[in-house]
């Protein structure tokens, strides 16, 4: 019951909101199915590391910024459709591991704060892939894309079009059910990455994640390498951050180069928090779940709060507070209650 | 054959283990003995890799050279180990923890995927897990949770992890039967005797002196971690509670008929009941007299430091508790410092001193802030200063009666010795006046000639003030030295009573009986 | 008193190093650019005392072992909201001013007493779930500027006039009033005295409040809650006191922070305040130990000058956004170096 209550009580916020919002059923099915493809593979990239003990990973955003590397070098070099695809995650998913396993070795050495660190880690990146593309591209790097760059000749354009990429895979195997477009092969596509997880959550390394999690002294007494074992959990998770932005990025067919990882991490967790995962259990339905209920809220508060307060900024801050809200209640709920155990427990 | 030549293990100035060697052939059972401190446990978490922070001597693991850095290095040369504080994982089934870092794996995926990515074959763990537990004769279903097992269970699931490895050399045992009835222990030598059979080397570690006299084919004794002394083929209890003990030096005694339970009482205990982390009391019933020292016997775990914690308030309790006749409310530390109680906690490091802050800081702050001592008289409630220069003078003369070496009064505690932390924490207690003491392992972790002097501080206090002393030692030989009598805990009961003018020797052999008859 | 003795650490030093190094970039170029030092100088005086508060407010949270105080908008909220109460009644000047103080006192007391109580619950985990706690709170206080029943129309929009502006020009109300009271010039350079003069009693207030007995019993708890507990110290109490404290001298802190900038920023505004603040006291030495006064007035000093330098170099640079962009890595590097630091510490305490 307890543990139903997070998705029941966003369940009902969003039939309430959908009611108030007064938009159809079908329009808003419509757009949860696209947000479900859009994110859920984000929201994904979640679940490891919670698994293996090290919270809420917001340096997902790095996996972010590394797909955003790689649609920028495939913008640059003008390589398009599926090529382009298989460039973009070439680059990406390569650079991913590199900086897992960065982020693994800082995590190594915050351990009790990873949290905290890893958003600050999400900063500090921002900060340097900002540096790269502001400053880099022209000066460093020699562009081969005139389009893409500022009129300054250095520095890459904020909005770059990605029309060479846009729905390339989206449109494969559409099917139309009472006005609702659904399109099947993606749809697959997110379940399979699901399965993946799922995969590996169940494999040897699944339950070294256990295990660690649990306790690092008693896994490194049982032969486990404990830090090994959480930097893959970091490299695990920045490789589908990776591919999950990869996926948002040629859905949304724009990218918006220094600004469109920023808000990921928050909308990934507080999804994951949605379906019902806390900050120390995550299994793979609670992201699936999340990411439905959690965009689904996210789509009708606007409008439900312009026609309930006449103020669609309300719905807007409501909209953030949802955000930020279901995490911070997350974390006050959930690290009360492992206190509590654990001056229970006695240790 | 396990060689070890020569092992030292420095912790700072202090030696955990200063030149230990002994010689393990394979088949062997080969037994530790030493009191807490000695360097035994040490020892075994040096050959099972789970000790950072390197070491000197050499050893040799059948023939080569053998230098763990990790367990999962120990566990690569066959080396196994059975701890004294379970590792077993709550999170996962009897078969996951039998065969956690040895899954079962599909051959094939092994080359497709990887070992790590590897899906689990739970039936083949479970097989495995079940042919282990059978040979140990337990019908333990290997799919439930570790959580729900008793603790006699936990230890035989960490047995049959042993047993399922296929490559053990080296199997190390740290009290393994300090949890498991009578029963239960009969049948884990019975095992024990087993792997020996099979050719594996056994290292064993118990405080039960009978046991270890019956099992072991040879018994190496520590002390003060240097080697003692060997026994090869038979020996008897009484032979290891004499050599475990040691003589030579000069020792503090406490003067007999100095103070009696009958005088008036200072703490009275009814029905009284602490909950403290990792250790439960239950069911004390005791008086302590005016001026008396009780000493508190017990190995670790087992509730002899939870009685001090629960009377000051710093753990939940239940039953009653008089101080000097007065009932005092439960979870109330300041009010206990207030009423003159004071406690000396185990735990210098986290618990006993600040050790960012300097050493006069160190003795005058608790009583500052629950006595008013040492504060100017303006503004008061809460927010006046210190009088700095009768702290100083204070911390002066403590530094130089209880011969505490350090640069001054200024200098950060954590800089000191261990020993002279000690003697800072027992200053900070001088400095409240406390008419009651109680001592959690005062003397642990600090070279001889400190625990000499600590022992003689603590007498002195009490003998001065008429403090009554409340000490919980695992070191048996200081509690017969100091304590008017000493209450053995065991599994969280009070088992008996040792009273003073004993040999340490007989004190020794009485305290073993004891905790025999509690568990049997 | 001071009985720190402790010996110089290189890398507990590093920070500090890092925005030194920076710096004399910045200067460097900056002179090169012959930008009007008396006026940068002046600048960078101004910039001190109007963020010093902020960066102050994080001292008792960190002292009494409550961590950086992430949750700085919980605070800042607390004084937008006695400034707007002051502007509300129209009050102007320096009792303007005050009131606004008064006002933000209040208001920092009690969010500071439920904060102090959420941030209990998660002993050993403030940082994540303080940041956490700032952010919603954003979202909680934009509902309330989006429907607050304030009537001076000069803090509502113009159109309609429901709700509040995003930003409330303070002119003709307490704008500057502590920047310009008793300031001189000497030698081109511009001297807030006023400003100074509060910062600094500000400070000198926190400098003696941690060495009377309640400011030492606040410490004993940051840095071994058992050794408090022990001592008779009522750790949870201490703990609430630190956050009210340290709330209600943000909530000043952004009285005086607005008063110099001469708006009150509304809504999203106070998202990222937390940050710099975070930044600037570690980058004064605060790693690892308590956090004293003269760190803050260091760090602030040190992160708010290289404000000031940026600004005309970039200008001067190709690409002027890049000299914010390093400003901010420089920022949250840091925070980052920090957390390590001290994990890398407790990783060698442990072992």
């Amino acid at each position: 019951m307890r543990r139903n209550l997070v998705p029941a009580v966003f369940l009902v916020l969003c039939l309430l909101g959908t009611y108030y919002s007064r938009m159809g059923a079908s329009f808003v099915a419509g757009e949860i199915v696209t947000r479900f493809i859009r994110d859920g593979v984000l929201t994904l990239s979640l679940v490891i590391p919670v698994a293996a003990g090290m919270g809420l990973n917001f340096a997902m955003v790095v996996g972010s910024m590394c797909a955003q590397c790689g649609l920028v070098m495939a913008v640059d070099y003008q390589v398009s459709g599926p090529a382009g695809l298989a460039l973009i995650l070439a680059v990406g998913l390569p650079l991913s591991i590199l900086t897992g396993w960065l982020i693994g070795l800082c995590m190594n050495r915050v351990k009790g704060k990873e949290m905290i660190a890893s958003i600050i880690i999400g900063f500090v990146a921002t900060s340097v892939y900002q540096l790269v593309f502001m400053t880099g591209y022209g000066t460093v790097i020699t562009p081969h894309n005139r389009d893409m760059m500022l009129s300054r000749g250095v520095g890459v354009r904020n909005m770059i079009d990605l029309a060479p990429f846009r729905n390339i895979v989206d449109r494969l195997w559409v099917v139309d059910i009472c006005g609702v477009e659904l399109p099947v092969f993606m749809i697959l596509a997110v379940l399979a990455v699901a399965c993946a997880v799922w995969l590996v959550l169940h494999s040897r390394l699944g339950r070294h994640f256990r295990a660690v999690a649990e306790s690092g002294r008693k896994a490194r007494l049982s032969g486990i390498d404990v830090d090994a074992v959480r930097i893959k959990a970091m490299i695990l998770s920045t490789m589908l951050a990776c591919l999950g932005q990869v996926i948002y990025a040629q859905n949304i067919g724009m990218l918006n180069v220094y600004t469109a990882h920023l808000n990921s991490d928050v909308f990934a967790c507080a999804s994951l928090l949605a379906g019902g995962a806390t900050i120390y259990t995550a299994k793979v339905r609670h992201a699936l779940l999340g990411v439905l209920l959690f965009h689904g809220l996210f789509i009708v508060s606007p409008q439900a709060g312009q026609n309930l307060f006449s103020n669609a900024a309300l719905g807007e801050y409501f909209r953030s507070f949802v955000a930020y809200g279901a995490i911070a209640f997350a974390l006050i709920m959930n690290i009360r209650r492992e206190n509590l155990e654990s001056a229970g427990r006695g240790r | 054959m396990l060689r070890i030549n020569d092992l030292v293990k420095r912790y700072g100035a202090h030696k955990a283990l200063a030149g230990a060697s002994l010689c393990v052939r394979p088949g062997e059972i080969h037994g530790l003995a030493g009191l807490n401190g000695s360097g035994k446990t040490t020892l075994l978490n040096i050959l099972f890799g789970a000790i950072k922070g390197g070491f000197e001597g050499e050893i040799t693991l059948d023939g080569r050279p053998y230098a763990p850095r990790s367990p999962k290095e120990a566990m690569a040369r066959g080396v196994g180990m059975i701890h004294q504080e379970l590792s077993l994982f709550n999170g996962l089934t009897v078969a996951e923890n039998i065969t956690l870092t040895r899954e079962s794996g599909h051959p094939l995926a092994k080359r497709l995927v990887g070992r790590d990515f590897c899906l689990e074959r739970p039936k083949d763990d479970r097989a495995r897990a079940r042919r282990a537990l059978t040979r140990l004769g337990l019908s333990i279903d290997p799919d439930v949770p570790a959580a729900g097992l008793s603790l006699g269970a936990r230890q035989f699931v960490e047995i049959a992890r042993e047993i399922d490895k296929t490559d053990l050399r080296l199997l190390l045992l740290d009290e393994p039967t300090a949890a498991l009835s009578e029963g239960d222990a009969r049948r884990l030598l019975e095992v024990l005797r087993e792997f020996a059979r099979a050719g594996v080397m056994v290292v064993y570690v118990s405080h039960r002196l009978d046991e270890m006299a019956a099992l072991c084919d040879a018994v190496t004794a520590l002390r003060d971690g240097e080697v003692a002394a060997r026994f090869s083929g038979g020996c008897s209890p009484e032979d290891l509670a004499g050599v475990m003990a040691g003589k030579g030096y000069s020792r503090i005694r406490r003067k007999t008929g100095f103070a009696s339970e009958n005088a008036e009482p200072a703490l009275e205990f009814a029905d009284f009941e602490a909950d403290a982390p990792g250790e439960r009391l239950t069911g004390v019933n005791l008086r302590v007299g005016r001026g008396e020292i009780v000493g508190l016997a017990g190995l670790s775990g087992h509730g002899k430091l939870a009685l001090a914690k629960g009377a000051m308030g710093l753990c939940p309790v239940r039953g009653e508790l008089r101080l000097f006749g007065e009932p005092v409310p439960a979870g109330r530390p300041h009010e206990m410092l207030r009423r003159g109680a004071c406690l000396l906690p185990e735990d210098r490091r986290t618990m006993g001193l600040l050790p960012g802050h300097s050493v006069v800081e160190n003795m005058v702050l608790p009583a500052a802030w629950n006595t008013g001592r040492f504060l100017r008289r303006f503004p008061g409630a809460g927010l006046s200063f210190l009088r700095r220069r009768e702290c100083e003078a204070f911390a002066e003369g403590l530094i130089e009666r209880l011969g505490i070496k350090c640069a001054g009064p200024r200098q950060r505690v954590d800089q000191l010795s261990g020993g002279n932390q000690q003697k800072v924490a027992i200053a900070r207690a001088m400095a409240l006046s406390p008419r009651v003491l109680f001592a959690c392992e005062p003397t642990r972790g600090v070279d001889i000639a400190a625990k000499e002097r600590i022992l003689a501080l603590l007498l002195s206090i009490n003998e001065e003030r008429g403090t009554s002393v409340v000490m919980a030692s695992s070191e048996l030989e200081e509690l017969s030295r100091v304590c008017d009598r000493t209450l053995a805990a065991h599994q969280g009961r009070l088992a008996g009573t040792l009273q003073s003018g004993l040999s340490e020797r007989d004190f020794a052999l009485g305290f073993a009986r004891i905790i025999e008859k509690a568990a049997a | 008193m001071r009985f720190d003795a402790r010996g110089l650490r290189l890398d507990a030093h590093i920070p500090q190093l890092f925005i030194i190094a920076f710096l004399v970039l910045l200067a460097g170029a900056a002179l090169r650019l012959d930008s009007p030092v008396g006026l940068m100088l002046g600048d960078s005086l101004v910039r001190l005392g109007m963020n010093g508060v902020l960066a102050l407010s994080l001292v008792p949270m960190l002292n009494v072992g409550a961590g950086l105080n992430f949750g700085l908008p919980v605070a800042i909220s607390a004084g937008l909201l006695g400034m707007c109460l002051a502007v509300n009644c129209r009050l102007r000047g320096l009792p303007g001013f005050f009131a606004a103080i008064f006002f933000a006192c209040v208001a920092g007391v009690v969010l500071g007493w439920l904060y102090g109580r959420i941030l209990n619950r998660v002993k050993g985990r403030e940082e994540i779930a303080a940041a956490f706690v700032g952010f919603s709170f954003i979202s909680i206080m934009n509902f309330f500027w989006a429907t607050a029943p304030f009537s001076n129309p000069a803090m509502l929009w113009p159109i309609g006039g429901k709700g509040m502006r995003p930003a409330i020009g303070l002119r003709g109300y307490f704008a500057g009033v502590l920047n310009s009271l008793g300031s001189f010039t000497l030698f081109g350079v511009t001297v807030p005295t006023g400003l100074l003069v509060f910062f600094g009693l500000l400070c000198l207030g926190v400098y003696l409040f941690f060495r009377t007995s309640l400011g030492r019993a606040m410490i004993a708890t940051g840095e071994s809650e058992p050794f408090a507990r022990m001592a008779g110290i009522r750790v949870e109490r201490m703990r609430l006191l630190g956050v009210i404290l340290s709330t209600v001298i943000g909530a000043v802190g952004i009285c005086v922070y607005a008063q110099s900038y001469g708006f009150i920023e509304l809504y999203d505004a106070p998202l990222m305040m937390a940050f710099p603040a975070a930044s600037a006291v570690l980058a004064g030495g605060c790693l690892g130990g308590r956090a004293l006064v003269r760190h803050v007035v260091l760090g602030t000093y040190l992160f708010q000058t290289t404000y000031v330098l940026s600004g005309p170099v970039a200008n001067g640079l190709m690409v002027p956004e890049a000299a914010e962009i390093i400003r901010m890595l420089v920022s949250n590097g840091i925070i980052l170096y920090a957390l390590i630091y001290e994990g890398t510490r407790r990783r060698k305490h442990a072992a």
